[in-house]
């Protein structure tokens, strides 16, 4: 009964291993495995055995039976793979063909420009104020400490509604408008459009766009605003940028200054882009001037305070290699699509 | 500002590279915006004598010439250059020399050898506008014998650097070479000396021939006189040639010469009147009368503006106070006696009148920036010692100076534990005080307080923040430490508004659109064209506009984008959605008594969109910002087709309008028909967006879903459809939407079929068929009675 055991196993091992599909494995299983299978038959004849010889070919049979089931299982995952591997073999596509469309546009770069600029300083506790565009000359002129006779004033230089109103030549009246409306501590920046009488041209546009930030609090320093605005460039430009930090004067500052950063493009050593010196000037700035501050209702005693401005358009020039503002204003989706994603 | 380092070498140390100078005054506070380097193309010209000048035999033009070159050689020179003769000192450029991008060689003219080229100014690199009259467009012809041999460009004064620097305009004294020299000394802690103006004089002679009156003090603060007897008008000498020449000024005759090398040495434009000339022994300045006329210098009879301030005799106008001169008292070659004027204006007066005169002289321009009161008498005085000592004048002893209201020096204290808290740094004692003294700035120091007289000549020093920035700039603020805002740490809150806005732009682009930056100014006839029945009194007009197109306030962004896809057709860019943000404005007032101002969202897409395609994008838009409960209605807007076209509105409150730009419209903007816009107000829509979302459990019991398909007449809206199931639904009712709309085959004309897909839903328990039947049932009796309508079989 052992050798016929046996035989069973050799032989239904043979055909598991000739076995090419599974239907063939499933009539090798039902023919040894299945209700009148060969080997349930012996299985079942067990009972008439003598006790001494059961557990022995019980055993036998055991081994038989779980070395057959394994055997199918394991030629059954080796069909089915065998299968899979052949209808993967034939299914491919041209995976080069385009993908279909899903439109993508861009916002404009000197949107991009002034959400950078907001976003580096938001990051220092800055938030943005916007004001109107038309404005009191007051608050655009008056109470910046601009001098009656400067040329700004004049009509050459600023649009006028009436001589009370004007288009805003710079966003600092909304810097004004903060101070008057809010007590310190002030921590703002204003982006915004501008106007100014220049025809447009390579370098100039009666409109263009502007950010200016404020900062009052106690105990505010030069080397704050100097230290503010190195973050900043450094920021913008990338870590490796260097700043100078040069004297210039403005009325609504005291003292006041410039900043320039290493050319971007030619890292400092010299392009057309800087003139070949290496630095572009990117703001000008400078410590409140008290007389602001007290028209504005702040005590310069109390409170300290820097202010700066610069041109977004500027910046993105800079920052993009635009050579002709034109562009910028032109609205030509050849332009403006070279912009996704940058 | 114009600044000669040779002339600058006169006041103060000069013998750094120009490099340094270049960092250090950007540094200190003069910015450099250009540096000429006169000699950069120029090597080895020479001065030449002409000898003998004659015609060459085988061209009419041309001249050959005898050059005296120095050492006793001659040599052969051919010109076609008609202004010069015999004796005549001019530069010469020898073979192997080098004048601007041109090397010299040895050239043949018709049969004769030219050994080398006589220069003109220009070729040079001296500007035409500079050169003296004989030379201009010939030789530059040397005003003084030059002995042959030399060095030319040391006499032109062309190995001289000239630096151009912006001079802001709180620092007039800045306007001249001796502020310049100040800033240059004090940037590198050297001296300055300011030449002593002085003449010999113990009489009072000026006032037998010469009073003044200022009638008008509130123009003129200062008025001073000199006069003097002229000796010989002739050119200037070649020293003060050359330095008129480097700042930018052409030398004409001694007298005029010596007036502007003030105004360049001093900053103090001065006037020369032709004694004579003067009526009545008297000056008078006063305001112009009304209908005043007077012939100025250049030839032109002039009307008067109101407050225009002249310089009369006692019977007429003589001259422009601070801008230009009366032709009546030119100087001639028959002047015998002058008088020199050194004035101070009010320079708001002399700004606003050269404007409405349309008169841009340098003296206006200087004086517009205003020119310092106590610096009159100086510069009349050295005007009248350079007269003497160059051989032009005699000096008529005296001096008339009515100076009604004199300028005080400001006195400034200052504490110096003050400064170094206010900048943040830490700047010894003695280095501030260093600072102030290379500036020429007179202090007292006690314990650390510091009491500063702030100088005449600078009138821009009156608080203590003034002396901080003085001792800062000099002190150098590349030593400034940096900090990040040690003594603060206030965060503002977010601005919630402006991300309004970039998320809107965010949103926008990432669904394909373009955002434009266009102009908010337009013309009256753009604003006609887009028909939204704005009148003239409600736009907003610019009084000085730079021209018709841009003289008015956009009032709809519709027109700015509608041009955007004007341009973008022109150049066949065929297809394209462009958005933008940006402000319109109406003459109406708002509560601070400014134009109303109201920021839109526009959207413009053509070349192959329809409304359905804008609608889409207005609805993912008001989704992805949370502006629910939106509604369409048929527009009222007169620029948009009438049966294309929706009013939008969030939670009954007015957005704006969506729809196909109306072909009148679109025809006059020159884009094609199927062209859609919106325009939606931004600070609405941030009103209408709900921003206090909390979350909803997800259901726990199944839903229902039932379509409903009816048939209605053409006309009837699927919206308001729509509306009607979802106002009878009851709370069971959780979604409905319209899925299908046909037209064809199985509907009689004139109707069409609308499919709505409806899902029931209880929170509370699993709805049965039964009770979900008897809810359709009741709402599609309502479709049934309301719109006409029957169920599709």
């Amino acid at each position: 009964m052992i050798k016929q055991l046996n035989t069973i196993k050799d032989e239904t091992l043979q055909k598991i291993i000739k076995a090419e599909n599974l239907s063939e494995l499933e009539d090798i299983r039902v023919s040894v495995l299945g209700k009148k299978g060969n080997l349930t038959n012996i299985l079942r004849s067990m009972n008439t055995l003598s006790a001494e010889e059961r557990p022995v070919i019980g055993a036998t049979a055991n081994i038989v039976k779980e070395s057959i089931e394994l055997s199918l299982a394991n030629k059954k995952e080796e069909i089915v793979n065998k299968a899979m591997q052949a209808k993967l073999d034939k299914e491919y596509i041209d995976i080069t063909l385009p993908g279909n469309k899903v439109d993508i546009g861009s916002v404009h770069p000197i949107s991009k420009t002034a959400i950078e600029l907001v976003e580096i300083f938001a990051s220092i506790g800055f938030s943005v104020a916007e004001g109107p565009e038309i404005d009191f000359t007051k608050y655009n002129f008056d109470y910046l400490n601009t001098p009656s006779n400067h040329p700004a004033r004049s009509l050459t230089d600023t649009f006028y509604i009436n001589e009370d109103v004007l288009l805003r030549t710079q966003t600092s009246p909304v810097q004004i408008r903060t101070m008057l409306t809010n007590k310190p501590p002030i921590k703002v920046i204003s982006p915004g459009k501008v106007y100014r009488c220049d025809e447009i041209d390579a370098t100039h546009s009666p409109l263009f766009n502007q950010m200016e930030g404020i900062i009052v609090d106690k105990d505010i320093t030069m080397s704050d605003l100097k230290g503010t605005l190195e973050f900043f460039a450094k920021q913008l430009f990338g870590p490796q940028t260097k700043t100078k930090f040069r004297h210039h004067q403005f009325y609504f500052t005291e003292p006041g200054a410039e900043m320039d950063a290493t050319c971007p493009k030619c890292k400092g050593l010299g392009c057309r882009v800087c003139s070949n010196t290496g630095w572009i000037e990117i703001l000008g700035c400078g410590m409140l001037h008290p007389n602001i501050m007290e028209i504005c209702g702040i005590s310069h005693l109390e409170y300290s305070g820097y202010a700066f401005g610069m041109g977004i358009d500027r910046i993105a020039m800079i920052k993009y290699g635009l050579e002709d503002l034109r562009l910028v204003y032109e609205n030509d989706i050849r332009f403006i699509q070279q912009f996704i994603g940058r | 500002m114009l600044v000669s380092l040779d002339w600058l070498k006169e006041y103060t140390k000069v013998d750094r590279e120009v490099t340094e100078y270049i960092d250090r005054m950007n540094l200190t506070g003069s910015k450099v915006e250009n540096v000429d380097y006169k000699d950069e193309n120029l090597k080895d010209i020479i001065v030449g004598k002409i000898i003998k000048k004659e015609k060459h035999p085988n061209a009419d033009k041309l001249s050959v010439c005898k050059v005296d070159i120095g050492g006793g050689t001659t040599e052969t020179i051919i010109t076609a250059a008609a202004n010069i003769k015999e004796g005549d000192v001019i530069p010469l450029a020898l073979p192997g020399s080098v004048i601007i991008d041109k090397k010299i060689d040895v050239t043949e003219f018709r049969g004769i050898t030219s050994n080398g080229m006589m220069c003109s100014g220009e070729e040079l690199g001296l500007d035409a506008s500079v050169l003296p009259k004989n030379s201009e467009g010939g030789i530059y012809v040397f005003s003084e014998e030059l002995t042959p041999g030399q060095d030319a460009l040391t006499h032109l004064g062309l190995h001289d650097v000239v630096i151009d620097f912006e001079i802001t305009n709180n620092r007039p004294d800045c306007q001249s070479i001796i502020g310049m020299a100040r800033e240059f000394a004090a940037a590198f802690y050297n001296p300055v000396k300011v030449p002593q103006a002085k003449v010999e004089e113990a009489k009072n002679d000026i006032d037998k021939y010469l009073s003044i009156e200022i009638a008008d003090p509130d123009l003129c603060h200062r008025y001073v006189a000199r006069m003097l007897k002229v000796k010989k008008i002739e050119q200037s000498p070649l020293w003060m040639q050359r330095r008129l020449m480097a700042c930018g000024f052409r030398p004409i005759n001694n007298i005029v010469d010596v007036t502007n090398y003030i105004l360049l040495e001093v900053g103090q434009p001065l006037h020369a009147f032709d004694y004579k000339m003067i009526e009545g022994d008297k000056i008078i300045v006063r305001r112009a009368q009304k209908d005043e006329k007077i012939t100025t210098l250049d030839g032109k009879e002039r009307a008067c503006c109101e407050d225009l301030l002249l310089i009369t005799d006692t019977k007429k106008g003589v001259g422009i106070a601070g801008i230009m001169g009366g032709a009546n008292s030119e100087i001639t070659n028959d002047t015998e006696m002058i008088v020199i004027e050194s004035a101070a204006f009010n320079a708001e007066n002399i700004r606003k009148s050269s404007v409405k005169m349309n008169m841009n002289t340098d003296a206006a321009a200087l004086f517009s920036k205003g020119v310092n009161a106590s610096m009159s008498t100086y510069a009349a005085t050295r005007a009248a010692q350079l007269l003497i000592q160059i051989g032009a004048c005699e000096l008529i002893e005296g001096i008339i100076d009515i100076y009604p209201y004199p300028a005080k020096p400001a006195k400034i204290t200052v504490d110096a534990v003050w400064v170094n808290k206010f900048l943040g740094m830490e700047i010894p004692l003695a280095d501030m005080l260093l600072s102030l003294k290379s500036l020429g700035i007179e202090y007292t120091e006690k314990d650390g307080i510091i009491t500063v007289i702030s100088p005449l000549f600078r009138t821009d020093i009156n608080i203590k923040e003034d002396v901080a920035e003085e001792i800062a700039r000099i002190y150098g603020y590349e030593k400034m430490p940096s900090t990040l805002n040690n003594a603060s740490s206030y965060v503002s809150p977010v601005n919630q508004y402006f991300k309004f806005k970039t998320d809107i732009k965010n949103i926008m682009a990432s669904m394909g659109a373009f955002e434009s930056l266009t102009y908010t100014f337009t013309s009256y006839e753009n604003i006609i064209k887009l028909n939204m029945g704005y009148k003239k009194e409600d736009i907003v007009k610019i009084i000085n506009p730079l021209g018709d197109a841009t003289a008015y306030m956009r009032t709809s962004l519709m027109g700015s984008l509608l041009e955007v896809a004007e341009l973008n057709l022109s150049r066949k860019n065929n297809k394209a959605i462009f958005f933008e943000i940006g402000n319109v404005f109406f003459n109406e007032k708002d509560e601070e008594g400014l134009p109303v101002q109201k920021e839109k969202l526009a959207l413009v897409a053509y070349g192959g969109y329809d409304f359905y395609d804008i609608k889409g994008i207005a609805d993912a838009l008001f989704k992805g910002l949370g502006i629910a409960d939106i509604s369409y209605a048929r527009s009222k807007c007169l620029s948009v087709h009438p049966g294309k076209s929706a009013d939008v509105t969030a939670g009954g409150k007015y957005l704006g309008y969506i729809g196909q730009t109306h072909p009148a419209v679109a025809k006059e903007f020159d884009i094609e028909e199927g062209t859609y816009v919106f325009e939606f107000d931004v600070k609405q829509m941030f009103a209408s967006a709900d921003n206090t979302f909390i979350y909803t459990s997800i259901p726990k019991y199944p839903s229902i879903v039932r379509d409903m398909a009816v048939i209605v007449e053409e006309e009837i809206l699927s919206g308001d459809v729509l509306a009607e199931i979802r106002k009878n639904g009851t709370e069971l009712l959780v979604d409905a939407y319209l899925f299908d709309v046909y037209t064809g085959d199985q509907i009689e004309s004139g109707y069409k079929s609308l499919a709505y897909s409806l899902e029931f839903r209880s929170k509370e328990r699993t709805l049965t068929d039964a009770e979900t039947d008897n809810l359709f049932n009741i709402i599609l009796n309502v479709i049934k009675d309301k719109f006409n309508a029957r169920l599709r079989q």
